[in-house]
């Protein structure tokens, strides 16, 4: 028999290192990454809890944030495509605003 | 056993990732990121959720990382330098060893398990199915709207 702190301790783990991503790399489509993983530690615990419970409301939930997060990585990755397109680098410190 | 496989995929997982932050290469992160997500769909089989399972390996594993392929495919060389500015090394290492000092404490923290036994539910799946197409309807009817939408942020506008 686990105890929840082990899946508290992996999806923890997991968000600090999506969050690491976005503090510490430079290129946008690492970011992207970074948000993915954040936003795959919080699913797991969603889908832990709730297939632990007998839930499926919270099994629901976590369809909706799947299908939510691969339209965010759209979005994301369409607009770094369009900034690599107009001959500008994808990275962090060459973008200092939107209007950029 | 269950359990421990689970446990097992989510320690894998904790592991491709802290991989993934200190490659060099998009590349490399990539399939690290590829393995973070399989690792998290087979978590999610082994707690029972066998169709979120399916769909984080379709989703996820195949779509969004394709797209993620193509999007490093389309990065120029000099993309090369991975990291913001010049980090101080330690920082490197607060980012390495924190999700593990966190583990070691929750760890230690932790009290004893509930005791209940994880047993997987039957027909919850049915129930969720039901929830998504039926009282959670415009929920789900939203969500493949926005899906629609961001699939047409692709489109490039003519000049």
């Amino acid at each position: 028999m686990i105890s929840p702190a082990w899946v508290w301790a992996i999806s923890g783990s997991l968000f600090i290192l999506g969050a690491a991503f976005l503090v510490l790399r430079r290129q946008l489509i690492a970011m992207v990454i970074g948000l993915e993983l954040m936003i795959n530690a919080a699913n797991l615990n969603i889908v832990y809890y709730a297939a632990r419970r007998g839930d499926a409301a919270g099994l629901a939930v976590a369809f909706l944030v799947i299908a939510a997060a691969a339209a965010e990585a759209v979005v994301g990755l369409s607009l770094i495509l369009a900034l690599l397109r107009s001959d500008e680098a994808a990275e962090t410190d060459r973008l200092q605003e939107l209007a950029d | 056993m269950t359990e421990a496989a689970f446990l097992l995929c989510g320690a894998g997982a904790v592991v491709f990732a802290a991989l993934a932050l200190f490659q060099r290469t998009l590349y490399g992160s990539a399939l690290c990121l590829l393995g973070v997500l399989l690792q998290v769909a087979g978590a999610y089989f082994l707690a029972g959720a066998r169709l979120l399972g399916l769909l984080q390996v379709l989703v996820y594993a195949g779509a969004v990382m394709v797209l993620l392929v193509i999007a490093v495919m389309s990065s120029p060389p000099r993309l090369a330098r991975p990291f913001a500015g010049t980090p101080p090394a330690w920082l490197g290492w607060l980012a390495l060893l924190l999700p593990f000092a966190e583990l070691l404490a929750f760890l230690r923290l932790a009290g004893p398990a509930d005791g209940a036994p994880w047993r997987w539910t039957p027909g919850l799946e049915t129930q969720t199915a039901s929830l998504l197409f039926g009282a959670y309807a415009p929920l789900t009817e939203a969500v493949g709207l926005l899906v629609l939408v961001a699939s047409l942020s692709i489109l490039r506008e003519e000049p």
